[in-house]
């Protein structure tokens, strides 16, 4: 995860904080979840 | 007595204070073109010997600056050689070290000039190759993670595709979380193991979060024997399910909030398993493993 998001992000950082931005080459998995289920959280 | 006495004696005084005043403008005449003139010679040469003192000063002056300009030259040429001598003494320790090296025993580099150059060349490739090997390092581990999402994501919708069997999409639209754990080995015989990686990815105000990347392992005690590849996907319907996740001490299918969860058409979501469920999960496998006992599986965030 480091390699990815950079030192000290951890898993509930990255989960909760849509602060976060993902790299492109691992949004695959976001954006297949994306295209069965759209729905935002609400605040 | 003679009655002209005393007007012959004004006479004279008058006649006498005309030839003085005449005498005397005369001489003031004469005097005061000579007076101007020494002025003017004395200003002039006065002029011509400050002009000669300043071209003497100045001359001076000149030979002072040469003076000093001189003086720094020698003393910048001092300095350029007190330079040029620290250079060739680094350059000689450097070739001193690199001879050293050279001649001890078991190395094949030959002694001599060259090998100052050798041996820093041989540093400097080092140096090149472990920030190359690091930068290569990091690109393959991003890579890595890469291919883990891409995994997740084609085993995610080749699980929604499947026909009636697929996970609903109303409880989908329900959950806050989803995790897929592609490919999890369990193999074993009496003692077993269990290990993969996953990735889960929350709803946000703006769309599926970023992923998040997991490792499983575990082990199971038990008569068991063989081994098998399962895909797990969970959804995580509140924030409580995904307490648990972030938690390391998680139990991939020992856990007593995750609930099977159902397939197809039963459309499960107003039954009480699926509202008291934080986790529903949902697995296909590959080959077998029979009978498996106490089993356990934690799992770590990220690399580890």
């Amino acid at each position: 995860m480091r390699d990815v998001y950079g030192a000290g992000v951890t898993a509930k950082d990255v989960l909760k904080d849509n602060r976060i931005t993902a790299p492109v080459t691992v949004r695959a998995f976001p954006e297949a979840l994306g295209s069965y289920s759209s729905r935002n959280a609400t605040k | 007595m003679n009655p002209d006495t005393p007007r012959s004696s004004a006479y004279g005084f008058t006649t006498g204070l005309l030839t003085g005043t005449c005498i005397g403008a005369g001489l003031a005449l004469w005097f005061a073109p000579r007076s101007a003139a020494e002025i003017g010679t004395r200003v002039t040469e006065a002029g011509k010997r400050l002009g000669q003192r300043a071209s003497a000063e100045y001359r001076q002056a000149g030979i002072h600056a040469g003076d000093v300009v001189e003086e720094l030259a020698r003393t910048g040429r001092g300095v350029r050689a007190d330079v040029a001598r620290a250079v060739a003494r680094g350059a000689h320790e450097v070739e001193r070290v690199a001879t050293a090296a050279g001649s001890a025993p078991g190395s094949d580099v030959k002694a001599g000039p060259v090998n100052a150059r050798s041996f820093v060349s041989t540093i400097g490739a080092l140096i090149l190759a472990l920030a190359v090997g690091s930068v290569a390092q990091a690109q393959e581990h991003l890579t890595d993670e890469a291919s883990q999402s891409d995994k997740a994501a084609r085993v995610f919708r080749e699980i929604m595709d499947t026909p009636d069997k697929g996970i609903p999409q109303d409880l989908l639209g329900k959950a806050e979380c989803v995790a897929v754990f592609p490919s999890v080995i369990q193999a074993g015989f009496i003692v077993g193991g269990r290990g993969g990686r996953g990735v889960a990815s929350c709803r946000t105000v703006e769309g599926w979060s970023a992923p998040a990347f997991f490792t499983l392992g575990g082990g199971s005690i038990g008569l068991q024997i063989g081994a098998q590849s399962t895909d797990f996907v969970m959804l995580f319907m509140n924030t409580d399910g995904l307490d648990s996740l972030l938690s390391n001490e998680f139990t991939l299918g020992g856990d007593a909030s995750v609930a099977a969860g159902p397939v197809g058409r039963q459309a499960g979501a107003s039954t009480d398993l699926v509202l008291t469920a934080k986790i529903l999960s949902y697995s296909r496998s590959k080959g077998s493993v029979r009978r498996p006992r106490a089993q356990g599986c934690s799992h770590q965030a990220g690399r580890g």
